[in-house]
Order: C-alpha cells, then sequence, then structure tokens
C-alpha cells in the first residue's frame, strides 16, 4: 500500500519552520521533529552547537533529550514507533545514535555530502559488521530506513542563508559567486545512494518511479501531494495494480 | 589479497617502526587501510611499435586526441624500448589509450594518417597493464618486467608513516595509557564488589530490578597546549540516559568549561585569537574502541590523536576489520581526520576487562 506522503510532507515543512527559528538566534539552521502516530509531535529542536560551543550538539540529540525528559524510562516504547523527519540528512554521528535508540524511519530533506551517514558517507542505518562472521544479528541495533528528498531545496536554502548572514559579518567574503549560486543551483539526489527502489515505491507509489530513476526533485503541491509529471508525459498511465 | 610488507628498499629506515605490521614502538598500532600490493589490477591498452624518429608524431597524436589517459597513466612510462630481435634494431613501443576507448579499423587508421605510413606498416597490439600502484619496489620491478614499466618514486604509504611517527610522542602516550588502565581496574574492583552486594540484595527481594549498569570504560582527553587531562570520564549510561557514553561526557564537559570561560571572563576573555575552538587538536586516551557514533563526535570535535586498548570487534568504528569497516578517523577526509592507534597490551594486568562486545562502547 503507498503511504500518504501529503503527511510526510506537512512533518517536514514544521521541520522547516523550526530550522528557520535557528536562523534568529544565528545557529546552523538544521532542525528536526520527532512525530509518534498517537501522541503527535514529541520533540522539536534545532542545532545547538554554537551556543553550547559544542560540536556534538545536533538537532536529533536535542530532541531526544527532550522525549527522554517527557517520557522518562519509557522513551525506549515510543521510539521505536517513532518517525524523525530532519531538514538535512542527519551525519554519521546522529544516524548512529538514531540506530541504537531503535527509531523507526528517517525523513529528511537535502543530503549532508560532508558527513552523512544515511548513504552521503555511508550507510550506518543498514550495515552489518563486515568482519566477524559469528555473532546474533537480533542483538545488533535493527536498522531503520530513510527517506531523502522532502523539502530539500526549502532546506539547502535555509543553509545558504545562515552562511551568507554569517559571511556579511566577516566583510573579507562578500563574493559574487556565492550570490549566483543562490539562483538556481541545487545538487541533484542521488537516491540509490539512501534507499532500494522497491523502498521508494512502496512510499511513493509505482507511477512515480521514474523519479527514482532520473534522480529528480520530489515536486509538491500546496496539499502535499506528488505532481512529479513522468518524463514522455503520460503521469495519468494507470497504477499497477497492487 | 596479501597484507601490505614494507620490507623494500626504503633509503631511511626507523628502527622504531615495524613496517610490517604498522607498529610503533612495538606498542602502538597505526590504524590504516593494508592495501593489496601484490596483485595487479590489469585493463587492456592499445600498444603500437614504432621507429625511435618516429616518436614526437606519435607524441603529438598522444597530446591531441589522447591526452585525458595522461591522468589514469601517470604511474607509467609511456614508451618502451625493445629490440626487434629479426632487425637487431632499437623500436619503441608506446601506449595509447584504453582497448575499449577506439576500434582496431579506427586506431589504425589514425596511426597511418600521423605517420604518414602504409596501413599495413602499422603494428597495433593489445595489453593488458596494471592499473594500481605497487607500494614496494620489488613488486614494481616484477610488474614492470612482467607488464609495462612503472613509475617508481618511493613508496607513499612508508613516507605517511614517517611523517606519522614524526607527531608522535612515545612517552605522553605510554603515560596517559598506563594512568587510563589503572582507572579502569579502579572501576573494575569496585563493580565486582559492588555486584556481590547487588546479588545479596536480590537474594533478599527477588524481582527487584536495578538499572545501574558499571563498564570499566575510561576516557581521557588531554589539551596539546598544557598536555594535561582537560576531561576525563567513564561510561554512565543508564536506561534513562543511553547516550552517556565517555566521549560524549568528556566533549560535552570541556565545551561547558570553555562556554563558563567566556562567561565569567566578560567580553575581553571572548577574544577569537585566544578561544578554545571546540577540541581542536585534542589527543584522546580510551580504554575501549569507541563506537560509531563516539567516533563521530570526535571527528566534530576536530581531535588530532585516538588511542585506544580493546578492541570493539562488533561495534567499533575505528579498526579496519571493527563492526563494517568504516574507520571513521579516515572517512571524511576531506573536511577533517585524526591520527588512530591501538595499544598493544603485554599481558593481562596491562590491559583491560572486555565488556559485552554488543554494546556500543
Ligand atoms: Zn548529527
Ligand atoms: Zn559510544
Amino acid at each position: 500500500m503507498v503511504q500518504d506522503v501529503s503527511k510526510h510532507y506537512h512533518y517536514m515543512q514544521e521541520a522547516v519552520n523550526v530550522a528557520e527559528s535557528a536562523l534568529k538566534e544565528r545557529e546552523v539552521p538544521v532542525a528536526c521533529i520527532y512525530v509518534h502516530p498517537t501522541h503527535g509531535i514529541i520533540a522539536r529542536a534545532f542545532n545547538q552547537t554554537n551556543v553550547t560551543l559544542n560540536g556534538t550538539r545536533h538537532a536529533e540529540f536535542e530532541a531526544f533529550r527532550q522525549i527522554r525528559e517527557k517520557f522518562q524510562e519509557n522513551w525506549q516504547d515510543i521510539l521505536i514507533e517513532t518517525d524523525l523527519y530532519v531538514t538535512v540528512e542527519p551525519c554519521i554521528m546522529c544516524a548512529s545514535l538514531l540506530r541504537q535508540i531503535g527509531i523507526k524511519r528517517v525523513f529528511f530533506g537535502c543530503a549532508n555530502e560532508r558527513f552523512g551517514g544515511n548513504g552521503s558517507v555511508i550507510n550506518v542505518n543498514r550495515d552489518y559488521p563486515r568482519f566477524t562472521k559469528d555473532y546474533d544479528k537480533e542483538r545488533i541495533s535493527k536498522g531503520y530506513c530513510v527517506y531523502p528528498g522532502f523539502l530539500a531545496k526549502d532546506a539547502i536554502m535555509l543553509l545558504r542563508r545562515f552562511y551568507l548572514l554569517e559571511n556579511e559579518k566577516s566583510p573579507t567574503t562578500i563574493g559574487k559567486k556565492q550570490r549566483k549560486l543562490e539562483e538556481n543551483e541545487f545538487p541533484k539526489l542521488n537516491y540509490s545512494e539512501y534507499l532500494s527502489v522497491g523502498e521508494f515505491v512502496d512510499m511513493f507509489g509505482y507511477e512515480f518511479e521514474h523519479v527514482y530513476n532520473n534522480n529528480d526533485f520530489l515536486q509538491f503541491d500546496q496539499d502535499g501531494q506528488l505532481l512529479n509529471e513522468h518524463p514522455t508525459g503520460d503521469s495519468k498511465r494507470p497504477k499497477k495494480a497492487e | 589479497m596479501t597484507k601490505t610488507r614494507y620490507k623494500s628498499t626504503e633509503t631511511k629506515r626507523n628502527p622504531n617502526i615495524n613496517y610490517d605490521k604498522l607498529i610503533f614502538y612495538n606498542k602502538f598500532q597505526r590504524i590504516q587501510p593494508k592495501e593489496s600490493v601484490t596483485t595487479p589490477v590489469l585493463k587492456p591498452f592499445w600498444i603500437t611499435t614504432i621507429e625511435p624518429k618516429q616518436s614526437s608524431q606519435v607524441m603529438s597524436l598522444v597530446k591531441g586526441e589522447f591526452n585525458y589517459t595522461s591522468e589514469t597513466l601517470k604511474h607509467l612510462k609511456r614508451f618502451q624500448k625493445l629490440k626487434d630481435e629479426t632487425t637487431n634494431k632499437v623500436v619503441l613501443q608506446v601506449v595509447i589509450c584504453a582497448f575499449e576507448d577506439i576500434s582496431y579499423t579506427d586506431l589504425r587508421k589514425k596511426l597511418t594518417e600521423t605517420l604518414n605510413v602504409d596501413l599495413n606498416d602499422v603494428v597495433l597490439d593489445k595489453l593488458e597493464i596494471p592499473m594500481n600502484k605497487p607500494l614496494d619496489k620489488e613488486v614494481n620491478v616484477e610488474w614492470s618486467n612482467k607488464y609495462w614499466p612503472l613509475v617508481w618514486k618511493g613508496n607513499p604509504m612508508v613516507q605517511e608513516l614517517h611523517e606519522s611517527f614524526k607527531q608522535f610522542d612515545n612517552e605522553e602516550n605510554m603515560k596517559f595509557i598506563k594512568y587510563i588502565i589503572q582507572k579502569s581496574r579502579e572501576i573494575q574492583t569496585i563493580s565486582s564488589t559492588s555486584k556481590q552486594q547487588e546479588q545479596q540484595q536480590q537474594q533478599q527481594s527477588a524481582g527487584l530490578q536495578s538499572h545501574k549498569t558499571t563498564f570499566p570504560i575510561v576516557t581521557a582527553f588531554i589539551d596539546p597546549k598544557t598536555k594535561t587531562i582537560a576531561s576525563i570520564h567513564t561510561d554512565s549510561r543508564t536506561k534513562l540516559d543511553p547516550t552517556a557514553h565517555s566521549t560524549m561526557k568528556c566533549i560535552a564537559e570541556i565545551a561547558e568549561k570553555e562556554l563558563s570561560r567566556r562567561q565569567q571572563s566578560g567580553p575581553a576573555g571572548d577574544d577569537p585569537a585566544t578561544n578554545n575552538y571546540l577540541c581542536l587538536n585534542y589527543h584522546v586516551y580510551t580504554t575501549h574502541e569507541p563506537c560509531t557514533m563516539c567516533a563521530m563526535a570526535m571527528l566534530h570535535s576536530r581531535i588530532s590523536k585516538l588511542v585506544y586498548v580493546r578492541e570493539s570487534k562488533l561495534t567499533g568504528g575505528i579498526g579496519e576489520e571493527s563492526g563494517a569497516g568504516y574507520m571513521i578517523h579516515l572517512s571524511c577526509q576531506l573536511n577533517w581526520k585524526f591520527e588512530s592507534f591501538r595499544y598493544l597490551a603485554d599481558n593481562d594486568e596491562d590491559n583491560v576487562d572486555e565488556v559485552d562486545m554488543y554494546i556500543d562502547v
């Protein structure tokens, strides 16, 4: 069954809003929300690395702390059903945290080319020990699926606005090059680094398999419905029987 | 796959380095990829045979139409001198391009035009050439004789080892590693006594479960400027806080200290020139190989060196054969990397206790 994609779109919109508030506090605008099926949004946070001088205080950690405060020792039962929506692909550190604490799924906006732990650099969410064969797989933290590309351009624009603001303070580097970059250049996501085509069509439906194959950006309407048309124009071809 | 052997003819050999096993002072093994060097990765290329006087014409063709090959073939010599058995004349063989790049007919036609000779006078062969670069001079000679002459500019890995050794202060390493081993052994004694007490208590009130866990894991962060311990912590994870790994606690403490230093010293104390930035160039000593999360936390904090004692074969993020083989310290090289060593304990007294292999250290 195809998922309700618009729900994920709206939650990512909320994560983007949280990132927006980070800009006002001169923090790196990366933000996340944790969503539980019955409790709804159980935590929201943005990066705290600048204000704390601690390079590990990423949004995922901050929000996880809120969940532990809220649910105390029951956090584990909550998290097993909880999805994370984060504007930028979790870094290797956070990707490992999320696996250790047993998150259900991760939705993210843009790729984290430098430090990404869900596919850009390595796949912490799905790898298993490679050299030691004699172990009980059940006792290794279970992996999780990731879904990239929700509001990817918004996530990138937030980061660009942040670096522009920072650069304005140090007058040395206001370059035309950076301004130019702002206009319409966004790096494409290579979906196969993050998830399989099967996982993609399970989420978005067979009629959008071409998005995966062509590494197109996900395009949504205001209600969060996916708009991407098939390159041959027959976007309205019938869905395959499920 | 055979492991790297650095027995080659490098000029300056350092007696305190075991080049074969990558060990400094018999005690510290550098964690770096052991690349295969004895198996060539072969790829077919087009080779033409010419007279020496035709070499400039061929070079103009190579530089013009096949210039793109210069990067991939820079470990090779472009020409090879041979003696024609029948005529006893010196001839040259030249690598043109990959076999898959052009058809026999097309390349022969190009060479006919370039050399201004008859079609039948063009000699064109297909030859398998190694695409990887040996790290060992002897292997370099062997491959050069067998396949095609390879360039030798010294072993790049040996140069890297020497560079790393220069930064390596053995005394400091021994001092701090001994210290954390001792601290870890103290925890072991405490926890074994408290375990006995716990068991007694449990016998008294069966069913009462304690979530408290004590692992003999100790981590110390050394400030490079003062060469003193900036922060030292043990593991204190609980069911309520599973993130209290020793590394994360050290990083948090160092940040808190710097923050309060800046706040207390007022505007004058917050000077970009003298402020501490994260854990820049700190040296980290830890009893157990850190998990992927902690290893990456160290990278985010810009440490320059990590030394650990016991391997975490399933969950470790550093060792070449730990976990999924990430070698986190080298995984984001364009942004930051740090040196990593494993301390090779002589015996049990010199070692720390194992922890459950499934826990993320
Ligand atoms: Zn992170
Ligand atoms: Zn850890």
